[in-house]
């Protein structure tokens, strides 16, 4: 970066016309003990916890303990750069991290510092880093839903927007692999994702930039890592700065925002390790007392915000902004109950020309997928345990489903959404409602059919059905499926339309059969797109498309094993 | 770090134990030296002894080593310091020696200057300046500081080149910063975050052309 002479003069004249002796006033105390992503420090009496403190050299801190002669401060940087005797001031304000439009396509530091030699970030706008949840009265429920693109997900447990669903596993079982398709299938959305790698190696967190890169996902994704190199401090705070960050776009524009904390388990990791070395007592497994409050107030961080109404003059084709100021009797009508409010004050004391609008920032929220790591399948281990109470549901991803080959290896049984299925689409509900049960009830079957039992006809065609749906909710990394399309093929396996094809054809059957939905009965599919239920014209037209789909594949298929017979002879 | 920085903060900051005895030892000896009215050579003794201790390392461990016993290490403090300092001071070394906490003393006359401070209405005021301040400057300094502070300042002065210009002076943990020093860091801060703002600027115009 070069400097040029007459901008410096132009600044340096200012400065001299307008110079005050000015005093600065800070408090101040002195490192008399630093290592590890924590120093001990000797002053800053005033100080108060959480509050911001900067080092001699620039780097920022966090008074964290406050005890009768010293401070124990947790260093967000390069602690090895600090040495005793240092200065240390108080800055009298709480962390903050830069947020906004410009922050998306970026990958930046827990602090909001660009990581990816794209350039300085400028914003006017910031965050705190900690911030108090949205209370009983700015929050709606979750009814709005937000498709993941994973058919076993959106059928069996679906995520809405504002809901917590945890995501929970061994390693090496798909977990992040489910948060990218989570995060590719927002594309054209209006959702903004927000990607949190916690002590990830940054080969990992390179190629999964790399990833949603190649997917056109860094258009509306901002990515913050702390590496696994990172100290302790910023490893913790990297949730919450990620939060902020997805706030901004939830609480200032009114829009959707999905949060992946990749993952949580490691974070809590890093707030033990500072923890000890803060000497605060440890308690099971040598977490801190308040690990769980950690968790939780991230957590709850998320919502679906309660729409916010104004009553103004009717707009013509021209839509301007519509904020909190704009209602014509000032006032602002808040959620349900508000929108009752409006409508009646509406009907009563104006005249015709004035509509009740929905405000441009309200109604706006934060999905959250924590991901947890288990150790050989330890769901009851401390740290799991706390976060499965605290989130809205929980993926189970299996390894020995993984390694049969079941992918996404999600284990149906265990895997619930607490509140979702309210926000699923109403065509969705109606295929996959018995999908769940029906499953469970194949995999005790198959159980009960690995003894070489002889089965009877019902019994054996509920297992060939049940081996084809689990064929059918296999799918790919990084293709994540419409909504639409998801109730189609299910709705066809669900309906026995799949009983006569062999298993090891099922995803070619899918394929093909999409392909033609899409341009030989396009109108069917559009019509499904349209009214999002199962109507009676919806199902008659799906019934005849299955049906003459059906024939075309059973042909095709006798025709590929004559010529391999042919080939074969 | 220098001898009256290690003096204006004792070893075992964070030892809470050894605070609150050096603050009960404190209490005692203040007390009995108010009533003697010898605050003021108490203090400067104790805070003679312990640069002595400072300075010389193996005294203080041959003390409280254990090698020797109460009655001859007794016997070595009345030979070292009678006569040479106030009785109450001589004292109080017998008393710490007796009760086994000889190695409180650095703590200890931490404590008693600090509570000394507070009893006489005076406070210790840290002062950098980049070079050398005339007597006057210094009057003048001590009065100014008097009538804000409505305390007896006790100043230490010292000399910081790279301040530049400007003074830096430090009360208890507040600090006020008027060198060249640091509006010259604020005058880079602010080219550097101007420099930003043109950078994110013109990439902006750029996206906007194409």
């Amino acid at each position: 970066m070069k400097f040029r002479a007459d901008e410096i003069s132009s600044i340096l004249q200012r400065e001299i016309e307008q110079f005050q002796a000015q005093t600065t006033r800070s408090e101040v105390g002195q490192v008399v003990e630093v290592g590890d992503g924590i120093a001990r420090v000797h002053g800053l009496s005033g100080v108060m916890t959480g509050e911001m403190v900067t080092f001699q050299n620039g780097v920022k801190g966090l008074a964290f303990n406050l005890e009768e002669t010293s401070v124990g401060v947790i260093i967000l940087g390069d602690y090895k750069q600090i040495h005793e005797g240092e200065t240390v001031t108080a800055t009298s304000a709480l962390l903050r991290v830069p947020v906004g439009e410009a922050m998306i396509g970026r990958v930046v530091n827990p602090l909001g510092e660009p990581i990816d030699n794209k350039g300085p970030i400028v914003t006017p706008h910031s965050r705190l880093v900690e911030s108090t949840a949205p209370g009983i009265a700015g929050r709606q429920p979750v009814d709005e839903p937000l498709q993941t693109g994973i058919k076993a997900i959106d059928a069996m447990t679906p995520i809405g927007r504002g809901q917590r669903e945890l995501i929970i596993g061994d390693r090496k079982t798909g977990k992040t692999a489910i948060a990218i398709d989570a995060i590719l299938n927002q594309k054209g959305q209006g959702v903004i994702c927000v990607y949190v790698a916690i002590a990830q190696k940054e080969s990992t967190t390179a190629s999964l930039v790399e990833i949603l890169t190649q997917h056109g996902a860094m258009d509306y994704t901002i990515v913050v890592s702390a590496g696994a190199s990172d100290p302790s401090p910023i490893q913790y705070i990297a949730p919450y700065a990620g939060c902020a960050m997805a706030e901004y776009f939830m609480y200032e524009k009114g829009m959707p925002t999905l949060c992946v904390y990749d993952d949580l388990s490691k974070q809590a990791v890093a707030y033990r390790e500072l923890s000890l070395l803060l000497r605060r007592p440890p308690g099971r497994e040598a977490f801190p007392g308040d690990v769980f409050y950690a968790h939780s107030r991230l957590l709850e961080r998320s919502a679906k915000l309660a729409n916010k109404y104004v009553i103004i003059k009717k707009r013509g084709e021209v839509k301007s902004e519509i904020n909190e100021q704009s209602g014509v009797n000032g006032k602002v009508y808040l959620g349900v109950p508000g929108l009752e409010e409006a409508t009646h004050e509406l009907k009563h004391s104006f005249a015709d020309g004035h509509e009740v609008v929905k405000t441009d920032s309200s109604g706006g929220s934060l999905t959250a997928l924590p991901v947890i790591e288990t150790l050989e399948g330890e769901v009851s281990a401390y740290i799991p345990t706390n976060v499965i109470s605290i989130t809205d549901g929980q993926i189970y991803l299996q390894p020995n489903l993984f390694f049969a080959g079941v992918r996404p290896a999600i284990d149906v049984g265990i895997s619930v959404s607490r509140v979702g299925g309210k926000a699923q689409i109403n065509a969705m509900k109606k295929v996959a409602g018995g999908l769940r049960l029906d499953l469970a009830a194949f995999r005790e079957l198959e159980a009960f059919a690995q003894l070489g039992t002889e089965l009877d006809k019902a019994t054996q065609l509920q297992l060939d059905r049940g081996y084809r749906m689990v064929e059918l909710l296999k799918q790919p990394m990084y293709q994540p499926m419409g909504a639409i399309d998801q109730v189609m093929v299910i709705y066809a396996g669900t309906e026995g339309y799949l009983d006569n094809v062999p298993v090891t054809k099922v995803r070619q059957w899918e394929t093909g059969f999409l392909q033609f939905m899409r341009e030989q009965r396009s109108e069917v599919r559009n019509l499904l797109e349209k009214e999002q239920k199962l109507t009676g014209d919806v199902i008659t037209g799906l019934k005849t498309a299955l049906e003459d789909y059906n024939v075309d594949f059973t042909a095709s298929l006798k025709k590929e094993s004559g010529a391999l017979v042919g080939a074969a002879g | 770090m220098s001898t009256t920085e290690a003096l204006a903060q004792p070893a075992t900051v964070f030892d809470e134990g050894q605070m609150q005895l050096s603050r009960v030892y404190s209490q005692a000896i203040l007390s009995a030296a108010y009533k003697s009215n010898v605050v003021a050579q108490v203090v400067s003794e104790l805070e003679g002894i312990t640069s002595l201790f400072h300075s010389n390392r193996q005294l203080l461990a041959g003390l409280t080593s254990g090698v020797r016993n109460t009655v001859e290490t007794d016997a070595l403090i009345v030979k070292a310091f009678q006569g040479n300092v106030h009785e109450l001071v001589l004292n109080l070394l017998r008393v710490l020696n007796e009760k086994g906490r000889l190695n409180l003393i650095h703590a200890l006359v931490h404590r008693v200057v600090r509570d000394s401070d507070r009893l006489l209405g005076r406070c210790r005021v840290k002062v950098q300046a980049a070079q050398h301040l005339t007597e006057a400057q210094i009057q003048t300094l001590s009065r100014q500081l008097q009538d804000r502070l409505g305390l007896v300042p006790v100043i230490e002065f010292s000399v910081v080149p790279s301040l530049i210009g400007g003074l830096v002076i430090r009360v208890g943990d507040l600090q006020f910063d008027s060198s060249i020093r640091s509006r010259l860091e604020q005058l880079r801060k602010n080219l550097l975050e101007g420099k930003i703002h043109e950078i994110q600027s013109r990439r902006d115009q750029l996206h906007t052309s194409a």
